[in-house]
């Protein structure tokens, strides 16, 4: 091994203790919090950091019981699966294990894992029932009660294996700082995904403070997007951006009388037709576009056609504003 | 920005879009007229002049907006361009402006 290889080495080793501690810290924290999108999110990226850079450097023992961690994880973190203590405790001992492994990596093919990638694998093929926190019905995020919420939207969007994601917009510092309009910005949005419900937070002050102050967007939104691409295509900090446990909505929807109730839908329902979410056609261009993404569309074609050096975790992805030479641009009054 | 006054009605015709760098002096007009009439028993925003707002214009209609609140009298926006509906409802914000139709 080069001197630059036990170099990058040792800094993986570092860098994958620090993820460590974030596991087992978040880890206990889970039991009593089972619910929460944030947690589950960094559980999630805490492990597939150490499952990517391990797989870098061909460390197929780490990479193997990290990547099943992972998948678990993402099946938690769509609530599809309940944290409970005999699984918080097979994360705990994977996390052990792991940290073995990574303090010695030449020698983690001679840690035996068998056991806990067999439980982990079995978590995989069976689905547990969701289950709501102990104690407490889950319920919406405190931003989001009090909005009227479509809950066919909801619905139609779960069936669909999109994730719902509360996610907090501050009009002047996130969007028109970066020199876009209000209105494409949203246009942006919406080509990755469905706008549920959006609130916004009324400044305070009278007229004669009015002006200066930032106004805050609540967006509940769907897409098919993964947490991370998502993040980096809003380029917002991670608190600001949930990705809400499937089963928060689940619990909401089965309270909602004209639905039928959520237990009918598993998360296995074949996507229901587009037609059946589409509103009526709209005169307009404008409307045009906003119930296309009403209609449950991906979200994601725009994505493809960008150009390639355009595409991925990039900061450029910050719906920067179009050019008018750009094709695709569309024009009217941009608000 | 033109201002009337009918059947105690005040309704502000804005001169064109309601942007940072015009909602300052704008507000002034208003603060003052709101200060001329204060037996308006309706707030009225004409936005047929108006193409685009930014998060300063939303800013001072949110306080024109508390202004009618705190008078409790009814503040609406009438003859909004179909973009500006459209951004309106996208903030959740065309309940609270009683946005009507353009003309």
């Amino acid at each position: 091994m080069s001197a630059d290889e036990t170099e990058m080495l040792a800094l993986f080793v570092q860098e994958a203790s620090e993820h460590l501690e974030t596991l087992e810290t978040d880890l206990v924290r889970l039991e009593a919090t089972p619910n929460d999108a944030a947690l589950l999110n960094r559980l999630f990226r805490a492990v597939h950091s150490i499952k990517g850079t391990a797989g870098f450097f061909g460390l197929t023992a780490i990479t193997d019981l990290a990547h099943l961690m992972e998948s678990v994880m993402a099946l938690l973190r769509d609530g599809r699966l309940y944290a409970d203590r005999q699984l918080i405790n097979l994360f705990l001992g994977s996390t052990d294990h792991l940290r073995v492994m990574v303090g010695a990596p030449e020698r983690a093919p001679e840690v035996d894992t068998r056991q806990e990638r067999a439980a982990l694998a079995a978590r995989l093929d069976f689905e547990a029932p969701v289950k709501p926190a102990t104690g407490a019905l889950p319920v919406l995020p405190a931003c989001l009660r009090g909005i009227s919420i479509d809950p066919e939207l909801v619905r139609s969007s779960l069936c669909n294996g999109q994730h719902l994601y509360v996610i907090e917009l501050q009009l002047k510092a996130d969007i028109e700082a970066a020199g876009q309009t209000l209105l494409d910005y949203f246009r942006d949005v919406e080509s990755l995904g469905l706008l549920i419900a959006a609130a916004t937070t009324l400044s305070e002050g009278d007229l004669s403070e009015a002006v200066a102050s930032e106004l805050t967007c609540t967006l509940l939104f769907a897409t098919a997007m993964e947490p991370d691409l998502l993040q980096s295509a809003f380029n917002l900090p991670a608190d600001r951006l949930i990705c809400s446990p499937k089963a928060v909505w689940t619990e909401w929807l089965a309270t909602q009388p004209s639905l039928v109730p959520a237990a009918s839908f598993a998360l296995s329902t074949p996507p229901r037709p587009a037609a059946e979410v589409t509103p009526p056609p709209q005169k307009n261009h404008h409307e045009h576009s906003f119930n296309c993404a009403s209609a449950g569309r991906s979200g994601l074609r725009r994505w493809p056609r960008r150009p390639r050096q355009d595409r991925g975790y990039r900061p450029h992805f910050r719906f920067p504003a179009r050019r008018p030479d750009e094709p695709g641009r569309r024009d009217g009054a941009g608000a | 920005m033109d201002a009337s006054f009918s059947d105690t009605t005040l309704i502000f015709t804005f001169d064109g879009d309601l942007i940072s760098t015009n909602v300052v002096p704008v507000r002034a007009e208003l603060i003052e007229l709101l200060k001329n009439h204060p037996s308006a028993t309706a707030l009225v925003a004409n936005f047929t002049r108006v193409g685009q707002v930014d998060s300063q214009g939303l800013n001072l209609l949110i306080g024109l907006y508390r202004e009618a609140h705190l008078r409790k009298i009814p503040f609406r926006i009438e003859n909004a361009s179909a973009s500006v509906r459209r951004l309106f409802g996208l903030l959740n914000l065309n309940e609270r402006f009683g946005i009507s139709a353009a003309a």
